[in-house]
Parts: structure tokens; sequence; C-alpha cells
């Protein structure tokens, strides 16, 4: 004979579980035993790896064979990969090393080193790697991946960005995209002319794009922070030469007014010109004239050229930018965790990744032996890989200096406030923080 | 013994019956106690420590006492971000109260398709707001031709460049916040109509009330207690406005809609001035604190009104 249940029975019982539960949940973890005996009768160690998608399962398609191969030749140690989404990718590592959780090894950008040194999270590795392990790098992205003299992040994967023009709008122009050079300001402009009487925009500038600024800046032939990182130079030439072209663009209808506003990560919603065939030159990145050919059959990619302001300054084509392993300064295992860096910066290895990943790798044997691209991505890394700079303004404030520079860009080209006022009133700002910081 | 000295034995025996009785119901109690101090108490008290100190919560924490709510009188962005913010909330709240009761008003009667339309007035509060900013942002376009100009082309007003206008931006976005609430607070206006017992509308018809005078003198002094709800709530959600604003213009043009909740987000995130950021959340939470005390105070929230 079946016991009823009465529902209060039932629902003091589901509660008294569910309490049982909540307790369970909120104690404390029990560590699992550690393996502590591997075929070789060595102890195993753990090492934990944050990565961020490039594909659709970057652990299958991208990490698959490398992790083999590093598991064949470190048997004591056990990588595992956790590939994370990069929407709050920095907080969420700052939030995990406050709570003694972070990672071994993260997959780190150039462009915030600087705070992550502030904030005590990454490991100099300078001392662990010998010149060998660094052998295929260029001085630049040695320079990109480190700090006051110290490598933090070797690289293994970089963002190699210039101008490219719209071929179909040139030659609607009466210009011929093959021979056509626009390296200056002034031709730059003479051309944004031409494009506006045919309805077109020149560029698509953001109020808060600093990379942007920052390469107009060395454009015109200065830096925006001083070399040791105490003073800026907002009111000096470069960088007034740099907001008066942006503000002649705005006043002149050469780039879509709808940029002026907004942060660069939320721009989803807006309008692309570039790939609408409204607008005759665009920032671009490597695989671009893939990617963009791809979703805009009718577009006649050419890759443009470094530029300066007026020809005299040395021409760049923008920043660099890339990823690196980085070594957490809380891993427990950092001897570990530098022998996955050492393996994964291996020129075959890095072309492995960068191949599996539809990637650009750093590093000269890299690029020529282990990489094979299409021949138009190879044509722009070969053009403006050369002409990318990494000095200070690479990576000093970046995060602080664009929502610094946003509203005070924003007043400028919309006529709230004159060029001067608007450097004046960042610089003070800026200067401000780095005395704060200093 | 004397019945004086059993009635204590007896109470306590009641007591221990009562505890004994009701114990097996504490786990209930206790799942929302453990998720209330976690997740809700404990950050809250941290946030008050975290006040004192000027931290970036990982390597730098140094105790400055109330230094972070002295410096809160020199933060010029602050006082702006508070004045966009009560500006803000004048632009959202009356328009969404009056809007939400009058649809609420339409969909009450007793017509095909009321159904229908209530939930179609529905849909844009279920909409993510991230996905209803990215729409609103083609709509709120400066172009002549974007949906909203072309529309105000036709009755001959020029176009407008909406959220590119530091007079326009935050009203343009009290406008999205007001079209995508609406449908949420007409549900709540619903309610509060279809419980007007039918006997008080027939009383007023007898007393000769009818179309607007019957909802002068029964619909809205019955309404008293859902309005002070709805003003409360929509001013609290005003003061907290937070998403689309930073989907839509990050805070400008030229910090035109800065508000203390996207100032705190600022301060903390692209700053990492955790300590700063927790003093001014102390500040808003009193300040919300307060309106809501004097709002309640006033509407009379719990009047019983008939």
């Amino acid at each position: 004979m079946l016991n009823k249940v009465s529902r209060r029975r039932f629902l003091q019982v589901a509660g008294g579980l569910g309490a049982l539960a909540v307790v369970n949940a909120c104690a404390a973890p029990v560590s699992a035993p550690a393996a502590d005996d591997s075929a070789g009768g060595m102890a195993m160690t753990s090492i934990t790896i944050w990565s961020y998608p490039r594909t659709e399962n970057d652990l299958d398609i991208v990490f698959k064979g490398l992790l083999e191969g590093f598991h064949a030749e470190q048997e004591n140690i056990e990588a595992s990969i956790e590939v994370q989404p990069w929407g709050g990718r920095r907080e969420k590592l700052y939030a995990a090393a406050a709570a003694g959780e972070a990672p071994d090894i993260w997959d780190a950008t150039t462009d915030t080193i600087p705070a992550y040194v502030e904030k005590g999270v990454i490991l100099p590795v300078s001392d662990r790697l010998s010149a060998d392990d660094l052998a295929d790098y260029l001085d630049a992205e040695i320079a990109a991946a480190s700090y006051d003299g110290a490598l933090l992040m070797p690289l293994f994967e970089s963002e190699v960005n210039g101008p490219a023009y719209s071929g179909g709008l040139l030659r609607e122009l009466d210009i011929d995209p093959a021979t056509a050079v626009f390296d200056t300001w002034d031709k730059l402009h003479g051309l944004a002319e031409k494009a506006a009487t045919k309805g077109y925009y020149l560029e698509a500038l953001s109020t808060f794009s600093w990379g942007e600024f920052i390469t107009q800046v060395h454009e015109a032939g200065g830096t925006v922070y001083s070399a040791d990182r105490t003073v800026s130079h907002f009111t000096d030439d470069p960088c007034r030469n740099t907001l008066q072209r942006w503000v002649t663009e705005y006043e002149n209808n050469w780039v879509p007014i709808e940029f002026a506003i907004g942060s660069v990560d939320e721009q989803g919603g807006l309008p692309n010109y570039w790939l609408s065939l409204e607008q005759v030159t665009a920032r671009v990145e490597d695989a671009a004239c893939v990617t963009h050919v791809e979703s805009q059959p009718d577009m006649e990619f050419f890759h443009g050229h470094p530029r300066s302001r007026t020809g005299e300054e040395t021409p760049v084509s923008g920043v660099v930018s890339g990823q690196g392993w980085a070594v957490t300064a809380q891993s427990e295992n950092p001897d570990a965790a530098i022998e996955w860096v050492r393996f994964m910066i291996r020129p075959e290895n890095i072309g492995t990744y960068c191949e599996l990943a539809g990637s650009t790798p750093v590093g000269t044997r890299t690029k020529s032996e282990y990489w094979n691209p299409e021949a138009c991505v190879l044509e722009h890394v070969n053009r403006h890989g050369p002409a990318l700079f990494s000095d200070q303004d690479a990576n000093t404030l970046w995060q602080e200096s664009k929502v610094v520079c946003g509203p005070q860009f924003q007043a400028a080209v919309l006529g709230v406030a004159t060029v001067d006022e608007a450097l004046e009133n960042i610089k003070n700002e800026i200067d401000a923080i780095l005395a704060e910081k200093a | 013994m004397s019945s004086a000295t059993l009635r204590p034995v007896a109470q306590r025996r009641a007591l221990t019956k009562r505890i004994l009785k009701s114990l097996p119901w504490y786990p209930f109690i206790i799942i929302n106690l453990v998720v209330f101090v976690v997740f809700n108490l404990w950050p809250w008290l941290s946030m008050f420590q975290t006040a004192t100190f000027k931290t970036d919560l990982l390597s730098h924490r140094e105790f400055v006492g109330l230094d972070n709510f002295v410096k809160m009188a020199g933060d010029e962005l602050l006082h702006l971000a508070l004045k966009n913010t009560f500006l803000f909330a004048l632009l959202y709240v009356p328009p969404l109260v009056v809007v939400s009761l009058l649809v609420a008003i339409l969909v009450n009667q007793k017509l095909r398709g009321m159904k229908f339309f209530r939930s179609v007035y529905f849909l844009p509060n279920v909409t993510n707001i991230a996905v209803l900013a990215l729409v609103f942002r083609r709509f709120l376009s400066p172009r002549d031709d974007a949906p909203f100009n072309y529309l105000l082309g036709l009755v001959g007003i020029p176009a407008q460049r909406f959220l590119l206008d530091i007079h326009q931006a935050l009203a343009s976005i009290a406008g999205l916040g007001v079209w995508q609430s609406f449908g949420f607070f007409m549900v709540i206006w619903l309610a509060a109509l279809q419980a007007i017992p039918q006997p008080l509308y027939d009383a007023g018809r007898v007393d000769g009330a009818y179309g607007w005078r019957l909802h002068r003198h029964v619909t809205i002094p019955l309404l008293r207690p859902t309005a002070a709800f709805v003003v409360v709530i929509t001013t609290i959600g005003a003061l907290q406005e937070f998403g689309a604003i930073f989907i839509l213009t990050g805070g400008g043009p030229v910090n035109a809609t800065t508000t203390a909740v996207y100032h705190i987000y600022s301060q903390a995130f692209n700053f990492t001035r955790f300590g700063y950021a927790s003093a001014l959340s102390i500040l808003l939470f009193l300040i919300i604190l307060v309106i809501a005390y004097i709002q309640n105070r006033y509407l009379k929230f719990d009047e019983e009104v008939y």
C-alpha cells in the first residue's frame, strides 16, 4: 500500500533539500586529491590557460593538435584551456586575480600592459626566456610586448592595420586606384573634396577611436605622451593638427556624423559606409581584403599607403597591436606556465596557431616558413607591417585617454568648443591622472 | 500549584510547540536569507567599506577616510551627471505615467482585439534593451532619410540631429525608455482598473457622472495607490538609467547624457577608482532613498481608498 505524501510534507522535504543544497554550494570546496603519480612516477603539474575565441570552436579547431604536441613534450604538465568570451575579459581577469582564482596564463592584449603591471597581475618573463626563445621576433614586436624594459607577454598574433581604398569609387572620381597614392593629409583632403561631389565619405572617424588619434598624431610627427609617461603633449602642434583635421572633416561632412558619439565597442547599429560602397578609404586589418570582399562582392579592394601629414614626417600605418601569452603573477606554477609560453612561441607553433585561427602571426621566420596567407593579406602585411609604430603612446592610459578625450573631441567636432579649448581641458585632466599614478 | 505559576509553563509549552511546528518551514527562509546575504547584504556592506579606500580592488588599497565623499564637491562631471539624472527623470516619469494610464484605459474597453493590442504594447518590454537601442539608433539617425526625420519632413519640420544634439540627446533616450516601459506599467494600471468594483461606477452614474466625469470622480481617485506605486518605481528606474545610454551615446555628446549611474560605471571600470565609485553609489542610494521617502509620504502609497 502506498503511503500518501501530503502537500505540506512534500514542501517541507523539498525546502529542506533545497536549503541543504544551498549550504553545500556555499561551503568551501573540497580539494580533489592531487594526481601525484604519472606514468613516470613524477608529480603532475596542472596549468590553466584562458584564451578568447577566433573560430566557432577553438578547442577543437585551434588547440587540439597544439595541446597534444605540448603534452607529448611535457608529460608532467597537464594544460587545460578555457575559451572565455571577449566581452569584459579584462574585468573578469582582475576579478579572478582578486579572488585568487586567476588562470596561470592568459591571452593578453598589448594596449593594456600598463594596467596589468599596475594591478600586479602580470609576471615579467624576460629572465625566464632565453635569446634563442625570442630569436624570431622583430624589435618592434618585443617592444610592443614590454614595459619599462621588461618583456611581459611574448606575442603570437598581430593586428596589422593600415589604410585601404575602395577602387570602384576612385574610378568613379576619375582616379586610377592602381597608381593613386594618398599619403599626405593634403592629398587625402583633395580626395575628400572630390568624393563629396559624388556624395561619398572620405573615411569614418569615431571620437572614441584612440588608436586612430595616436596614429594621426604620429603621422604629424609627434607623440601624445612623453617617453617617461609623466606628461602629455596634447597642446603641442601634432595633437592640435590632428584634432583640427578631425574638425575639418566633420565640418565638411567628409566623415559620417553618426560616429561622433557612442563608444567604439557599441557601434554595431551604425551603418558601415565602407561596405555599402559610400566611403572611399578606411582603416582596415590584414584579412579585410578577404572578408570585406566576401561580404561585399562589388568591392574593389586596394591597399593604401603609410601616411604622414606633409610628407616630411616618417610615414606610419598604425600602432603595433597584438595578443601575447601572459603569465599571471598569481600563478602557482610559473615554471610550468613558462613551458607553455616557450612551446607556443616557437615559429612553427605560432604559424600553426595563426593558420588555424585565421590570424596574422608575428616573427620573421614564422611569416616566411609557417604561414600561407592569401596573396592580398600578405601584401597588406608586407606593406603596412614595417610602418607600424610602438612606443609609449601604444600603451599609456589607453582606456583613460579614450574616455577623457571622447567628450572633448565631441565638443570640438560638434562646434561646442574650439580645438584649443578642448585640448587644454584634456591636458589638464590627463596630466592630473598621470600625476595621480606617478 | 496556582494558576499564576501554571501560566508561564503553559506559555512556554505553547511557544515550544509553535516553534517545533514551524521548524520544517525555516529551510525555505534560509534559502532566501542566504541568497540575500551573499548577493545583496554583503556587497552592500562592502560598498560602505570600499568607499573609505582609494583602491582598484587589486593591487592598491589605501585608507582615505571620507576623502572620497569630500572629492564629490569638486567633481564637476558628477554635478553635471546629477543634473542630467534629474532632468532625465523629469523627461521620463510624467510621460510614462500618463501614457501608460491612457493606454490602459483604452485597452480596458470591452472591444474586439483588445487582447492583441495589450500583447503588442507589452512587446517592447520583453525586448532586450541592446536590440531596442540598435534599432532606435537607426530611427534617430540625423540623415534626412532616417525614419523619424522622414516623418518630420512630411509635416514640414527640418531634419533633427537627435542623439548628436546636446539639447535633444537626453530627451531622445527618455523617449526610447517610455516606449520600452509603457507596456509594463499599462499592465499594472490595467490590473488596478479591473479591480475597481462595478457598483462604484453604478453609484457614480446614479449621481449623474458619465464619460470623463465618471473617470475624474471614480476611476482616478481609486487609482491613487497604484499611481503612487508607478511613480515611485518609475522614478527609481529613471534615477538608475544606464543601458540605453551606454549603448547609444556613451554619455555623449559632450557628456550631455552622462547620468549618475554612467558616471559611477565610468569611474569604476574606465578609471578603476572603485573607492570613489562606491562613495558615488552611496550618494545615489541616499538620493533615491530620500526621493522615494518623500514620494511615499505625499502620495500616500498605502492608504485605503475604499
